[in-house]
């Protein structure tokens, strides 16, 4: 396997997680390292501080080679208190380091983590693991004298002595992060001090054991920047509405944890993407439908419970054949469910959920870095066939966090929207069964529609049976001629002479990806092909799954997407799912089949 | 060139029931359009779902029939994405203030620039005749064969509560009161709400007769005016409104209480317009109660423009060369 290291740290949500493992992940990237990373906090915002019910965790991986997942199990568990050592232990390898902040293990944390009072966690955690027992509030409490600050605030920088001890433990330049951090936290003379701190330990006296040679191997070249998700379709949503060259509406209501896109876009304030936070999940779709009208593209975003409430928006705009964007970042369901966790289950909503006969593209984004990509062709498909798209993602895709070589905006996709021709009909359509989009103020233009059924061509008012009957083949052809947008089927494995095909999507690309490039190392004849496009399926698809004797279908759900495959090729498939709110990882997946 | 009301009638067939009250409501909107110099190609009138709805598809301009009570969501991306456009809401009370109520007080709190055209007919007509959150109590419809037991909601408290800038009332019997308010609303720089009282013959026939008749109209119909006493009773006004101490109470005119001594309409007072406003007997207010300046709702400016490219490097980024 490839060198790697896979790295867990688990705590507070005051302890200063997420902010330590961006920056250790950020500056090992830097270094020409691959990284990925996984954020696994809870739903509640400030559960009480050392209690099980408090604990969030952040895992990374850091590797000399391309990875595609942040890891299985974790070679270094960092726990800054008992209740987080208890919540994460059973994901620490055995034999695996565990980094213990001392003080969080005290006989008030013990009992904070509902354990027995005089028990030494520690030295039970020794007969299992290698335990580094780092005293974090004297390194760090020392390290600020000098600055007299309160023992609060001086403890506000123990995550930065954490990430001082763990830079040295995985050979990551020490130069690089102390310029981040100078320029960081310009102000902020205890993060550096508490950093530099960390590193002296390290360096000096006690964990020398403990150190992993990582060595670089980048190849790539270009810039980058970390990505997650959340930021990925911010940017990808902002790049479609410049290759567009018309205004975007984003309006959203916040819910977790599709929340962040909005975020990332109000931070970003790109000129040509306006913002609306809606008063609810409805007024989000539809005030996005009324942009589309006005001859912008109408963008929303949500998850599963926000998906239901903007089911009939949907409809209108399938009704109307106007362009829409609707990013669903799923979570575990249904109704609240899990809402910080991820899941695929989405799905039947998104190819079925809606009243009457409503086809609609759906596609998946496979990685933080990929929504990007996703989130472009989903405005090119919703303008260029006039027509709502659901662009699926999850919460594991939402933060989790990859290196991203930013594209030049020359290699970016055209987006091209149906030209206004005044003079036809509303609804006459081109060679594609696109109709035209014809924006209020276009002279001569007006024109009326809405969810009533319309005529062919002109879009009045009509109950005739067969214009209905015409207008439904009509819309879905439309959708179906999608596929022309499409490049060609990737098949991300091929093994000569393979009788077995895995077919998956969405974010369980990485784990799959990394579990079959072991099964093929290993001497199993399997292929893999990861779907893009929910619907309408990939032309190529059919033919291409009609090779193999055995379809093995992995999705994070109770087989939604095998269940409709079946239903339309009527082919025998082994589903392979879960639904734990957790994502998959390749140890696990090599266990589920053979 | 000049156009007239019949440039703004779409080919569309009118499917109103014969002697609906939206007849009357179409053709002052049509004249009002015209004499105001309303550019078809510029003017967007979105609506919901409902007879009063189905107005957009008679009038020649852009129109959307939207979903059921969301006309108020539909407009607001209209204008998000093109504030230039002159867009109006066609809706009515099961629309605007039951399905739709979360949508309609969010639109007059942002003050969306867009006239609120909402038809009340008290009733649910298009799917036949139940009782509406404008209903009156005891009420009999199809769903309330013994009365409706639910208290009614007035659409222009609501209104006012919600913090539209801009709220009056109107008739559909009364065409040149109508032609007055439907300017006036569009006139109005935010979000304009305009009740208009609307006869549905069918399910609810003479509801509002007692403020519309000619007979009775007199005797419980104040036509405000701003500036003017609050005074009603015919061309000779026989009884007026007093702010007696805060609660407006209804004098006879006459020698010890003079049109002098009547309230004066000021519709800059949101004191006085909440108590117009809640004149829910026989005696009801018709014109304009409340207007108010305040910022219409428009989208945030960026405080910085940047090219895609630097916005897709912004952050942290390095390059490998």
């Amino acid at each position: 396997m490839e060198p790697s290291v896979v790295v867990l740290l688990a705590g507070d949500s005051g302890d200063g997680i997420q902010l330590l493992g961006g920056e250790l992940v950020r500056a090992a990237a830097q270094s020409g390292r691959d990284v990925r990373t996984f954020s696994d906090f809870p739903a509640e915002i400030r559960a009480p501080q050392g209690t099980l019910n408090g604990v969030s965790g952040f895992q990374f991986r850091i590797a000399s080679e391309t990875i595609h997942e942040p890891g299985s199990s974790a070679d270094c568990l960092v726990a800054f208190n008992a209740a987080a050592y208890v919540k994460y232990r059973d994901r620490l390898k055995p034999g695996g380091l565990l980094v213990a902040a001392q003080e969080g293990f005290d006989a008030k944390s013990l009992a904070l983590a509902k354990l027995a009072a005089g028990r030494d966690l520690l030295a039970e955690a020794a007969e299992q693991f290698r335990v580094l027992n780092l005293p974090v509030k004297d390194l760090t409490l020392g390290a600020l004298r000098e600055l007299k600050l309160g023992q609060r605030d001086a403890m506000q920088s123990r995550n930065m002595l954490v990430l001082g001890v763990l830079v040295w433990m995985y050979g990551i330049s020490a130069e690089a992060v102390e310029a981040e951090l100078r320029s960081r936290f310009k102000n902020n003379q205890g993060n550096l001090l508490a950093y530099r701190a960390g590193l002296n330990f390290a360096e000096t006296l006690e964990v020398q054991d403990y150190r992993v040679a990582l060595p670089v191997n980048s190849v790539e070249r270009g810039t980058f920047k970390t990505i997650n998700g959340s930021q990925a379709l911010a940017l990808g949503l902002a790049a479609a509405a410049h290759q567009l060259g018309r205004p975007m509406l984003y309006a959203s209501y916040p819910i977790t944890p599709a929340s962040e896109i909005l975020h990332e876009l109000a931070r970003l304030q790109p000129q040509y993407v306006t913002l609306f936070q809606a008063e609810d999940e409805i007024a989000a779709v539809t005030s996005a439908i009324g942009a589309s009208f006005a001859g912008g593209l109408g963008v929303t975003a949500s998850s599963g419970p926000g998906l239901s409430l903007k089911s009939e928006g949907l409809g209108l705009a399938v009704m109307t054949e106007l362009p829409l964007v609707l990013i669903d970042v799923q979570r575990g369901g249904p109704s609240t469910g899990l809402p910080t966790k991820t899941e695929q289950s989405d799905l039947n909503q998104a190819l079925h959920g809606r009243h009457g006969e409503a086809p609609l593209p759906v596609l998946a984004a496979r990685s933080s870095a990929d929504a990007f990509d996703a989130a472009i062709l989903a405005a090119k498909i919703a303008v260029e066939c006039m027509t709502p798209v659901i662009l699926l993602s999850d919460a594991y895709i939402a933060g989790s966090a990859q290196p991203w070589r930013i594209p030049e905006v020359a290699e970016l996709p055209s987006i091209t929207a149906p030209s206004p021709r005044a003079s036809d009909l509303p609804y006459a359509r081109d060679e594609h069964g696109v109709r035209p989009w014809v924006a209020p103020g276009t002279a001569g233009g007006a024109h009326r529609i809405g969810g009533l059924e319309g005529e062919v061509e002109t879009g009045r008012i009509s109950y005739d049976p067969e214009n209905h009957q015409a207008m439904v083949k009509a819309r879905a052809a439309k959708v179906d001629a999608a596929v022309r947008l499409y490049g060609p089927l990737e098949v991300v494995q091929q093994c000569p002479g393979a009788d077995t095909l895995v077919l998956a999507w969405g974010s369980t690309y990485g784990a799959v990806r990394s579990d079959m490039e072991r099964r093929s190392a290993a001497g199993q004849k399997v292929d893999y092909i990861h779907l893009r496009h929910l619907h309408p399926l990939h032309p190529e698809l059919k033919k291409q799954v009609d090779r193999y004797r055995r379809i093995i279908v992995i999705e994070m759900n109770e087989g939604q997407l095998a269940r409709h495959l079946q239903g339309l090729w009527a082919i025998p498939l082994e589903s392979v799912c879960k639904t734990s709110g957790q994502p998959f990882n390749p140890d696990e997946l090599a266990e589920l089949w053979n | 060139m000049e156009l007239t009301s019949k440039d703004f009638q779409s080919p569309e067939d009118v499917r109103w029931c014969p002697g609906c009250g939206d007849y009357s409501i179409l053709k002052q909107f049509t004249e009002v359009l015209a004499s105001r110099g309303s550019d078809p190609d510029r003017t967007v009138l979105v609506s919901g779902i409902g007879c009063s709805s189905r107005l957009p598809y008679y009038v020649n301009s852009y129109g959307v029939h939207s979903l059921h009570g969301r006309a108020p969501s539909v407009a607001t991306g209209i204008k998000l994405a093109n504030p230039d456009l002159e867009v109006w809401i066609i809706t009515g009370d099961g629309d605007a203030l039951s399905i739709g109520g979360n949508q309609l007080i969010h639109a007059l709190r942002r003050n969306l620039n867009v006239p609120i055209l909402l038809f009340n007919n008290e009733i649910y007509g298009l799917t036949k005749g139940q009782y509406s959150p404008t209903s009156r109590e005891g009420q009999v419809t199809k769903s309330t064969p013994r009365g409706s037991v639910d208290h009614p909601l007035n659409p222009l408290t609501l209104a006012l509560g919600a913090g539209a800038t801009w709220v009056a009332r109107s008739m559909d019997r009364n065409p040149a009161h109508l032609r007055e308010q439907l300017a006036a609303s569009q006139s109005h720089q935010g979000s304009a709400l305009l009740e208009i009282y609307q006869n549905c013959n069918v399910f609810h026939d003479g509801a509002f007769e007692v403020w519309t008749d000619k007979t009775s109209q007199a005797a419980h119909a104040v036509f405000l005016e701003a500036g003017k006493p609050v005074a009603w009773g015919g061309s000779e006004p026989s009884h007026a409104l007093h702010w007696n101490g805060g609660s407006p109470e209804v004098r006879e005119l006459g020698r010890d209480f003079g049109l002098s001594d009547a309230w004066v309409h000021d519709p800059s007072d949101r004191i006085k317009a909440f108590a117009l406003a809640s004149l829910e007997g026989e005696l009801r207010p018709f014109g304009l109660l409340y207007r108010a300046e305040r910022p219409v709702f428009a989208a945030a400016q960026p405080t910085e423009i940047r090219s895609l490219s630097e916005l897709l490097r912004s952050g942290r980024t390095w390059t490998v060369e």
